[in-house]
């Protein structure tokens, strides 16, 4: 049985870039597809210009995509045009943003942001929006008594961060699109946020779309994990095969540059660093053929398929 | 050989309103010895006064912010200078030349409408006597090839280079006078993995070629593991735990540190982590004895009121806890 709510397929993003004179493609988001289940954590993870974050706002439809398909429930949402449908796609995919201090406007009181959820999206009328309202701070950790009345600026980020899921979560969503959700906050308060992932996830079935770029909380929270790297999906897998035996030489830099916690494991390999973003997504064939240590003739000319190997998809040549 | 030291530090933001002053307490008795050619890193929550403490360490105290107690002492030519005692003219001597600083987010440091050339000028032009501009270029491009980048970035704008590449900009422009102290405040914080690294790697470079003491402050504890040869927690303004690197991470004593480090998740461990719960305290109004105690669950009575005292209980290890020690702070 399927049981995949949201598939992407060759998802396509193409920016202009340069003036009137020099005008120059730069695709963004190169054919990328995936599919994320039924109460599954699905983590998109890659460096600050890797595309994940476009991937995200098409999904959302923040931006239009340029080519492929986008599949919700079987239904595809690719070019919705009609107002109701969207309402009913945006009721069921909830997104958190980055920052908690720029997702809420800081002249008003937090609480109106879960009021306004619970009115725009007719979950409640009267007296049963505070119910509503209640039950999803409650799967925060969180009491309305606690939030009513305040300003953002007196919260934490660790907390506004979760009033921001409690947000989401207010119109019962099947899928949260989390964008950098933990980036912003304290490293102290961070798990607390992943935390509620894990429980959204085993006590209400809701499926996740965790983009990061943070590999030890993507191995604590997902089940799969596809790694960007300029535009191109070039690893994807179960999350433990892909970062505890990484195969694609961009995923074990990835890995090895993360500074573990742990004081017995220092870095003692030096890496390469790239050349600037815009020249590695205009290169030809592999975008990684720049830094890679094991690079051939192949690389540099031909784009690279998608090999497969065991139960994950690598885009690299050493696995033809 | 200690090379920076504090003594009883006390740092507040005066606010007056209506004539009611208000005390931010932000670095509230902080006692530091920093060791010649060592890094020393100060971990810690955002609003805990980390900032504050390396903004006194480097000198720039202008109100609100105001030494209430306590000073700073570099050691210059093997005699301690209380800094607050110098002249102005004499402290923007010693600042890039003798310590400097590494500011959080690169994109505020450069001028974003001049050449990064123009920035290297400006900073040179004010501590050597130089006329012409060939004379600033070639020293500029030694220490970028020096520290492995491009030259080619002198001739950009700012907004041209990635975040990663502005940030280690930055630290060519902190370390070009070969300072003996470098003080990092969240260098790393805003990039990526992979830049981050690159980030670090240059600063651990330059401190073997230059052999200078580094104070980095940062609340990735991966980072510091990493980097850090001695680790300071920093709880509401106070250092609550100082130790080496291993032995904190190995053997954290404080119930807040333990949090701290038990919290970090790990590839290859999927068991269930918990944050310190709560949040952390307002530094206008923190709470009256140990500032950690509403959120500890080993808190014990005399935690509510008294304060507990940073003290060695193993070589090398302080802590501040009634659990490991009685005294307290008068």
């Amino acid at each position: 049985m399927k049981n995949d709510i949201l598939k992407v397929n060759n998802l396509t993003k193409i920016f202009r870039i340069g003036n009137i004179f020099s005008r120059q493609r730069l695709v963004a988001v190169d054919k990328v597809s995936f599919e994320i289940n039924q109460a599954e954590v699905f983590t998109l993870a890659g460096e600050s210009g890797s595309g994940k974050t476009t991937v995200s706002r098409m999904i959302l439809g923040f931006i239009e995509a340029s080519g492929g398909e986008i599949i919700y429930k079987g239904k595809s949402i690719t070019n919705i045009k009609n107002r109701k449908e969207r309402m009913e796609f945006m009721k069921d995919v909830q997104a958190i943003f980055q920052n908690p201090f720029e997702t809420f406007n800081p002249l008003r009181k937090v609480e109106n942001y879960l009021y306004e959820t619970a009115k725009n999206y007719e979950m409640a009328q009267g007296k049963e929006m505070d119910e509503v309202v209640r039950e999803a701070l409650d799967a925060v950790g969180l009491q309305l008594e606690d939030v009513r009345g305040k300003y953002p600026s007196e919260f934490s980020g660790g907390q506004l961060q979760r009033i921001s899921v409690a947000r989401a979560l207010i119109t019962k969503p099947s899928l949260l699109v989390a964008d950098e959700p933990v980036s912003m906050v304290d490293a102290s308060l961070r798990m607390s946020i992943v935390n509620l992932f894990r429980k959204l996830k085993e006590e209400h079935k809701v499926s996740v779309l965790y983009i990061t770029h943070d590999l030890a909380t993507a191995y604590y929270v997902s089940d799969k994990i596809a790694i960007m790297f300029r535009g191109n999906v070039v690893e994807m897998g179960n999350v433990e095969s892909v970062l505890l035996d990484p195969k694609h030489p961009y995923t074990m830099m990835l890995k090895e540059s993360m500074a573990e916690a742990d004081p017995k494991k220092k870095w003692n390999k030096r890496i390469e660093l790239g050349l600037t973003e815009r020249e590695e997504y205009l290169m030809k064939g592999c975008k990684f053929a720049g830094r890679c240590p094991n690079v051939m003739a192949i690389c540099r000319e031909n784009e690279v398929p998608d090999f497969k190997l065991d139960d994950r998809i690598v885009k690299c040549f050493l696995y033809k | 050989m200690t090379i920076l030291k504090t003594d009883k530090l006390k740092s507040y933001y005066i606010l007056e309103t209506l004539g009611k002053k208000q005390y931010v307490k932000a670095v509230d008795g902080v006692e530091m010895d920093i060791k010649e050619n060592e890094i020393y890193g100060i971990a810690g929550e955002s609003g805990c006064g980390k900032t504050t403490l390396i903004k006194t360490l480097f000198g720039m105290v202008e109100p609100p912010l105001t030494i209430v107690e306590g000073t700073v002492y570099y050691k210059i030519n093997e005699k301690f200078i209380n800094i607050f005692s110098l002249e102005k003219k004499d402290m923007r001597k010693i600042r890039w030349e003798y310590i400097s600083y590494i500011p959080q987010g690169s994109m505020s440091v450069l001028n974003p409408v001049t050449k990064i050339i123009h920035s290297f000028e400006d900073f040179l032009k004010a501590h050597k006597k130089i006329k012409s501009k060939e004379e600033i270029r070639k020293p500029v491009e030694e220490h970028l090839m020096a520290l492995g980048l491009p030259t080619k970035v002198l001739d950009s704008y700012p907004h041209q280079l990635s975040g990663g590449m502005r940030q280690r900009v930055t630290v060519a422009l902190a370390t070009i006078m070969q300072p003996k102290i470098i003080i990092a405040d969240e260098p790393t914080t805003a990039l990526d993995v992979v830049m981050q690294r690159g980030v670090i790697q240059l600063l651990k470079d330059i401190q073997s070629k230059q052999k200078n003491t580094i104070i980095i402050v940062t609340h990735d504890m991966g980072i510091h593991a990493n980097v850090a040869d001695r680790i300071g927690i920093m709880y509401a303004g106070k250092i609550i735990e100082e130790a080496d690197t291993l032995e904190i991470f190995e053997n954290p004593l404080h119930p807040y540190t333990k949090y701290l480090i038990g919290s970090l998740p790990q590839i290859g461990d999927k068991s269930y982590r918990i944050s310190a719960p709560g949040t952390p305290p307002s530094l206008m109004n923190p709470p009256k004895g140990c500032r950690f105690y509403p959120r500890c669950e080993r808190a014990m009575k005399e935690c509510i009121e008294k304060i507990p005292k940073l003290i060695e209980i193993r070589p090398n290890h302080k802590v501040a806890c009634f659990l490991y020690s009685e005294e307290m702070e008068e």
